[in-house]
């Protein structure tokens, strides 16, 4: 064993790789980023030992992570909390084929919304799914936890959710690794038998049945699993899930008589829950995420004679991500702390000097001055352009849903219609709706921002971008007459605006790639090959 | 141990790295760590901090609970206050100075810092700065590591060492700049606090540090900080306000420019907390104002205006205007403004708040700095608009606008120069129908920020950056008291650079030189060497110390000859050049090489003040600079174009002047004046008019290439025989005009009166000068005001320069307590006359009022000399034409040993019977020169004689300035000028006599 310092991202990663993994599957997504990334760079994925590639999208990373299971090698898939929304599909679906090499799924999801549109709490989703969950508390749980779930996984034959929050995803702290010699070694697995992962209704009704048989072997493991403890102290108790755990013993300092239930592993443990609630008179339910526990203890009458406090009571807040100094509040443990320095002036994010995304929005801007557009947008650096002084970006809901809700305006008549999205996240679910647009010729404009990079994430490769998406969108069938390309640049204002006007202006399906490289990427393309010198302004 | 660290900055500044080499050293410490971090959309631009958490016993929590923060490690120091309420009490705030200014209300720096400053335990650092020192201004974040690594319970050597290994993969240069940040971050850490241990504020301490060299830095400890003088703060920029302001000027320059747009102006003196300007929003060219940045302005109405490269004058040019607070409307007037000017270069527009204002006189205020050749840095106050331009053309020099060299210049003194000026006295509600418009101290605190951002900026920055050349804000408008910028523009220009320093302490072998050299004297004909070689044995130099550089004979009119400079028997004084003008190149570096020449006159003209000698001066400068660039000392050379020296102490006259054309009294003994000229006929002139000036020295200067009119000025003025210098100026060498006003400052302080003449006061005269000396002629208003700032007699004409020339070279020894003047006279017409001149521009005098034992013994006076039906006893006394020799004396002595009088006035009409003025009687023990003369001398204040009469009287002038007694042919004239020397004697109180 040897310590390390490790990011909550990069301790699950290493377990992963600990455990024997053959492939890992992701698309970037803050908070999640750093898994697939800490994978990609090591050794082992290097020398084609773990393979390590960037999915088109969440579902596509599942399934590709079902794929390698099914031949009998352990697979990770991470994601963001709202990637498992895109990849809900196969994971509903794999509870009921099960799986053959373990397979975990990494999900991190983002209380208080630091880089996400919603603060969705994905235990939900595994509790629906019926599949096992562990919630890591800490770094070395984050290890420690995903070694267990690939143990469990294979065990029960059954896909396991491994969920953690933004605070632990990128937060270092030491983790006692495995060495070389301590790792497990992981029995060949065959095939599984031929048509029992095929979810025809019949084989299906009997998968799902099988499932739900297995619940509680499931509950018995959460019961007997270290990851959950039960410590019967005074009459005030506390039930803390993951993370949240920290912050109590934070505030308390292990001084105190709380009784304390802590949940890293779920189906909840009904028994342990009852032992707590027979003990205490007031229990507290810390959870970093929506109330799952709370709502399942409290359920649609309450616990006669007993407080239950926590989310849904307003004892913690409803929304938001947990911290010691709420949880210090709700135990009546505030201490004093100096006063914020209100007045001091805010320094919101906003795009970086040079930015391409900047002479894009000012062109598409100056060239719809005279209507009234509608600018659908999309995830990305550029969501940014909803701030002054560009306000470029009417919408962003999720993944491509720029170019469908584009779609969906076209069709009810609507004129201008615009829609900005990156190169990457036109891979991401993009191309679905453009090619639903190509073939209506819909009366709209979509603006390819093509910055040949994942930016936000942090410079992750992108897979439509350059002459590569070029042939993407011919082969879609847009009319290549209405394919039009721009460099986004301060001194080509005019003629961009011309060009997007121009495309605005034809009536039917129009695309404007806006090509110039990310100027925070590490490995910038040059105009040549972004397709640069072809483009008409190029040879103007 | 337990150590709970915030860290904190702007996406991109490299806060990450900082807190993960500080989590590696924990770690391979033992320790448990946990490092909480911001990545994503989050970091772009944004705030951006990491809670980072030491250990030796578990940590539960990644976060940090409020109020339990024991280190604050700050790279920007908004940043650094954005947490306070995470920290303990008595928890460090650590932050670099530098100012990231990526958001358009950025407060001023000084302000953010004295915030910081505020908290009890804090360490200031300039990371920028110390960065670049180091090597690299990436490394900002290393000195910052640096100096956290003072506050961290962490091993000092192991934390290095961890930032080198992290570092080691980009080669050892990389790794030694990062050491050195570190290390110049430890030292300049402990240097801050050692500092405020020692008394000396925020700001003091910062000066303190930025002070310290790279050699300081990188010891493990810092030198001993001094005791801090409690320091007004404000004194000077603080290196954060220069980072600021320095990056805006370079961006300026780096996007190729040399104009700044109105909006950097307001920049730059928000920057440095000068003034608030009113709220404006910049809308480069393709972006959109947006709504909400619309509704952020007060009001009703906004201000438009062009921003281009090639529009200066914006209102002229029809590129303002004014627009109800309404997104489509604005927008609609940007749109125009773009299209009328689609011809200018345009880079946006600026949107800012209206300011309700009138144009009318009295309600605009101009501030300006720019930077002179001759004075370096310059600031000026004044009314603003259109309507001052005019007005200020007929007023004199700062009536109308207020300006002085900035280089010396305190805040206070330069409002107390204002107030003198018509905009103040409008201003500050003192002239009829109007109010006060603006408070003192905010006048106050907008003149220090502007002196200190061209004391530091409107000069020769070298490699630093671009020099400030202008900066201005024209107008202020005036909101409650308070100045409200409504125009400023600014633009950078390389400053003036000092030339190199001259051996100075040579001028003394100059002045009275022990042994004399002429070079080019003829043996065959009477040239100007031949003439000035006599006039050295004239003035009674030994000709034993006097050699003449003629080769093939022994002696020439009895000095001794040698072949050559190099055949000099020893080192020599003084050289005097008197060969032909495009000689001198190499008689200079043969002089140099020579090495036996102390000081050298070069006598030729045509070497730079004519058209096409310029090239010719180029040369003789070089030559001084090769040979000067060997060695310390060397000669130094005065000239060329130099009439000449005359020194009475030396016993020695290089005036080119025949003896019959000038009697220079060389037999008389010499008086306490030194006259310093750039023309050296004006010299000759005044010693002509004034025939017993009789001064020690009198200096041509000539063009100056070497010795300048301020080395002289203060040379002289340094001598214990010298009291009063005169001084006629065309134009200064660069910056020799601010040279000048400290030696003034040096002169004048040592209780000597100093009388300045500037020529150039027109164009016209600006242009005249130049032909004449090839000193390109300055600002004539700030020569001025410099030199009366430094307490020099400014005077406007050639006659007041002679006059106050002569009583101050007679009255030094007087006492002067006061301006109340004692007058008398035998002819009515003086007495009234003299009574109207009383008040005059620069002076004021009043009538002495004579108390009754005065007026006693007057009427006494009358009455023994029987006048006492005729005259009044009182002052001014009119004694009519009956009055005696005697009376006259008795009253004058009467008057001048009243307590009321502090000076007094003898008029004398000489065409009366009852006095002995005629050319015989003169010298006769009973006429009134040898009576007036005895009162003159045995008298403690001053006493002026006045004879207003024809050519037949010249024998009673000369009779009666021999006594010593100024004597004017002007009663009138007498009076101004006695008033102008008064008034400056009581405002500048001499410590001799």
């Amino acid at each position: 064993m040897r310590y390390r310092l490790l990011l909550g991202d990069e301790a699950i990663a290493q377990a992963a790789l600990d455990a024997g993994i053959g492939g890992a599957f992701s698309y970037p997504g803050t908070p999640a980023t750093e898994i697939f990334e800490y994978i990609a760079k090591n050794a082992k994925a290097s020398s084609g030992e773990v393979s390590a590639r960037w999915s088109t999208n969440e579902k596509v990373a599942y399934e590709e992570a079902l794929g390698m299971s099914w031949v009998g090698k352990r697979s990770l898939v991470s994601m963001k909390h709202v990637g498992l929304n895109v990849a809900a599909d196969p994971f509903i679906n794999s509870a009921l084929t099960g799986v053959n090499a373990g397979l975990v799924l990494l999900v991190a999801d983002d209380p208080g919304m630091h880089s996400s549109q919603n603060e969705q709490d994905s235990r939900f989703y595994g509790d629906f799914a019926q599949v096992p969950i562990f919630e890591p508390g800490n770094q070395q749980e984050a290890y420690d936890f995903v070694l267990r779930a690939f143990e469990l996984s294979e065990r029960r034959k059954l896909p396991v959710m491994v969920r953690i929050v933004t605070r632990l995803s990128h937060s270092r702290g030491n983790v006692a690794v495995l060495s070389e010699s301590e790792l497990p070694v992981i029995d060949q697995r065959d095939r599984p038998p031929a048509c029992s992962w095929t979810l025809v209704p019949a084989i299906a009704r009997s998968r799902y049945a099988a499932l739900v048989q297995e619940q509680a072997a499931l509950v018995d493991d959460a019961l007997h699993s270290p990851a959950n403890t039960l410590h019967l102290a005074g009459k005030r108790g506390v039930i803390t899930c993951g993370i949240a755990r920290n912050y109590v013993l934070e505030a308390t300092q292990g001084n105190g008589d709380l009784s304390m239930l802590h949940l890293g592993q779920y189906p909840v443990p009904a028994e342990l829950v009852r032992r707590l609630v027979d003990h205490c008179d007031d229990i507290l339910v810390c959870e970093d995420g929506y109330p799952l526990v709370e709502k399942k203890l409290v359920g649609l009458l309450g616990v006669p004679a007993k407080r239950i406090r926590g989310r849904l009571s307003g004892d913690l807040p409803a929304t938001g991500e947990l911290n010691p100094d709420i949880m210090a509040a709700a135990l009546g443990m505030a201490k004093e702390a100096p006063e914020a320095l209100a007045d001091l002036a805010n320094r919101p994010p906003q795009l970086c000097r040079g930015c391409p995304h900047i002479d894009s929005f000012s062109a598409i801007v100056q060239a719809t001055q005279d209507w009234n557009p509608m600018l659908f947008s999309d995830i990305g650096c550029y969501t940014l352009g909803v701030a002054p002084p560009y306000r470029a970006v009417h919408t962003c809901v999720d993944m491509g849903a720029s170019i469908s809700m584009a779609l969906g305006a076209a069709r009810a008549g609507a004129w201008p219609v615009l829609c900005t999205i990156g190169d990457s996240t036109f891979a991401h679910s993009g191309m679905t709706p453009l090619l639903a647009a190509a073939r209506a010729d819909a009366n709209m404009t979509v603006v390819i921002l093509d910055n040949a990079t994942t930016a936000m994430t942090g410079d992750q490769s992108s897979l439509t971008t350059g002459p590569g998406l070029m042939q993407v969108l011919q082969g879609m069938g847009v009319d290549p007459e209405h394919i039009h390309v721009i460099e986004p640049l301060h001194n080509r204002q005019d003629e961009n605006v011309a060009m997007i006007r121009k495309a605005v202006e034809h009536k039917g399906l129009s695309v404007v790639v806006s090509a110039r490289a990310c100027v925070q990427s590490k490995h910038k393309p040059t105009r040549i090959e972004m397709g640069l010198d072809k483009a008409p302004s190029a040879q103007a | 141990m337990k150590q709970d660290i915030i860290l904190a900055g702007v996406g991109g500044q490299g806060i990450l790295t900082i807190a993960e080499v500080i989590s590696q050293v924990a770690l391979s410490q033992g320790l448990q760590v946990k490092q909480a971090e911001t990545h994503g959309m989050s970091q772009r631009g944004g705030a951006v901090q990491s809670h980072l958490r030491l250990s030796d016993a578990p940590i539960y929590s990644d976060l940090i609970p409020l109020g339990s923060a024991d280190l604050v490690i700050a790279v920007e120091p908004l940043e650094a206050l954005r947490y306070v309420q995470y920290l303990k009490p008595d928890a460090m705030l650590l932050t670099s100075v530098g100012a990231f200014v990526n958001i358009g209300n950025y407060p001023p720096v000084e302000d953010v810092l004295a915030r910081v400053a505020q908290w009890p335990q804090h360490a200031l650092i300039d990371a920028d700065r110390l960065a670049r020192a180091a090597g690299s201004g990436r490394s900002a974040n290393m000195v910052v590591l640096g100096a956290a690594s003072r506050f961290l319970k962490l091993d000092q050597a192991a934390l290095e060492q961890a930032m080198a290994e992290r570092f080691a993969s980009k080669g050892e240069r990389v790794v030694e700049v990062n050491r050195r940040a570190f290390r110049f971050g430890r030292t300049a850490a402990a240097a801050y606090l050692l500092g405020l241990d020692k008394g000396g504020t925020s700001v003091s301490v910062r000066t303190w540090v930025d002070s310290l060299s790279t050699e300081h830095l990188a010891q493990p400890e810092p030198p001993d900080a001094p005791y801090f003088e409690p320091l007004a703060s404000g004194e000077q920029l603080s290196g954060a306000e220069i980072a600021a302001v320095e990056g805006t000027l370079q961006n300026v320059y780096d996007e190729g420019r040399k104009t700044l747009f109105e909006h950097e102006v307001y920049q730059i003196i928000q920057l440095v907390g000068a003034i608030s300007p009113p709220k404006h929003i910049f809308v480069p060219k393709d972006e959109l104002l947006s709504d909400q940045a619309l509704d952020s302005f007060p009001g009703e109405k906004v201000v438009c205006k062009l921003v281009a490269t090639d529009v200066v004058h914006k209102t002229d040019a029809k590129a303002v205007v004014f627009a109800p607070k309404r997104s489509d409307l604005v927008r609609g007037e940007i749109d125009r403004l773009m299209q009328r000017h689609a011809d200018k270069d345009v880079r946006g527009v600026l949107v800012v708040e209206f300011v309700e204002h009138t144009h009318q006189v009295g309600s605009e205020l101009f501030v300006g700095i720019r930077a002179t050749r001759e004075f370096g840095p310059v600031i000026a106050a004044g009314l603003g608009g259109v309507d001052m331009e005019l007005l200020a053309t007929r007023m004199r020099p700062g009536q109308a606008v207020a300006k002085s060299p900035a280089a010396d210049l305190k805040a206070e003194d330069f409002l107390e120069q204002f107030k003198r000026t018509v905009a103040y006295e409008l201003l500050s509600g003192q002239a009829r129908g109007h109010e006060r418009s603006v408070s003192d101290g905010e006048l106050l605190r907008c003149f220090r920020a502007f002196l200190l951002l061209a004391q530091r900026f409107c000069v020769d920055r070298g490699t630093d950056g671009p020099d400030l050349a202008e900066l201005e804000i024209n107008p202020f408008a005036f909101r409650g008291q308070r100045l409200v910028p409504l125009d400023g523009r600014a633009r950078t220009a390389p400053a003036a650079k000092d030339s190199a320093p001259r051996p100075v302490a040579n001028i003394a072998a100059l002045l009275e030189p022990s042994s004399i050299a002429v070079l080019g004297a003829s043996a065959t004909s009477m040239n100007f060497g031949r003439i000035i070689l006599n006039n050295v044995l004239q003035a009674g130099y030994d000709p034993q110390r006097l050699y003449a550089i003629k080769d093939g004979l022994r002696e020439l009119d009895g000095a001794r000859c040698v072949a050559s400079l190099n055949d000099l028997p020893h080192v020599v004084d003084l050289l005097v050049v008197a060969a032909g003008a495009e000689q001198l190149p190499k008689i200079v570096t043969d002089t140099i090489a020579c090495g036996k020449v102390r000081s050298a006159i070069l006598v030729p003209g045509g070497a730079g003040e004519t058209e096409g000698s310029a090239e010719l001066a180029v040369e003789v400068q070089k030559a001084i600079a090769l040979g000067r660039a060997g060695q310390a000392g060397g000669p130094v050379f005065l000239g060329p174009n130099s009439l000449g020296v005359l020194s009475r102490p030396g016993r020695y006259d290089t005036l080119f002047i025949p003896a019959n054309r000038l009697n220079k009294h060389l037999d008389q003994p010499a008086r306490r004046v030194a006259l310093v000229s750039q023309s050296g006929a004006f010299i000759v002139s005044r010693m002509s008019n004034l025939d017993n000036l009789n001064p020690a020295f009198a200096l041509s200067i000539g063009n100056q290439l070497d010795l300048t009119l301020a080395d002289l000025t203060a040379a002289v003025g340094q001598r214990d025989d010298i009291d009063v210098v005169g001084v006629y100026c065309e134009g200064f060498r660069d910056l020799d005009g601010l040279a000048f006003e400290r030696a003034l400052r040096d002169v004048t302080r040592r209780g000597k009166e100093v009388i300045f003449y500037k020529a150039g006061r027109t164009q016209a005269g600006r242009t005249a000068a130049a032909g004449h000396t090839a000193s390109v002629a300055g600002d004539y208003d700030v020569a001025l005001a410099a030199a009366e700032q430094a307490g020099a007699i400014v005077v406007e004409t050639f006659k007041e320069f002679e006059q106050l020339l002569e009583l101050c070279a007679a009255l030094h020894g007087k006492s002067v307590s006061g301006t109340r003047l004692g007058v008398m006279s035998n002819a009515g017409f003086e007495t009234v006359g003299m009574a109207d001149a009383l008040v005059g521009p620069r002076y004021r005098l009043e009538l002495a009022q004579t108390g009754p034992d005065t007026i006693e013994d007057l009427r006494a006076i009358l009455a023994h000399g029987g006048l006492a039906n005729l005259v009044n006893p009182r002052n001014p006394l009119d004694l009519t034409p009956m009055a005696s020799e005697a009376v006259y004396q008795a009253a004058a002595q009467t008057l001048l040993d009243a307590r009321e009088v502090d000076a007094l006035v003898v008029g004398i009409v000489p065409l009366t019977a009852a006095l002995q003025t005629g050319a015989e009687e003169v010298g006769r023990d009973t006429a009134l020169p040898q009576r007036l003369g005895a009162i003159f001398a045995a008298a403690s204040k001053p006493v002026v004689a006045v004879v207003d009469s024809g050519e037949a009287y010249t024998p009673l002038v000369q009779q009666l300035r021999s006594s010593g007694m100024p004597v004017f042919r002007s009663a009138d004239q007498a009076v101004r000028s006695l008033g102008r020397y008064l008034t400056f004697r009581a405002n500048y109180p001499t410590e001799s006599v």
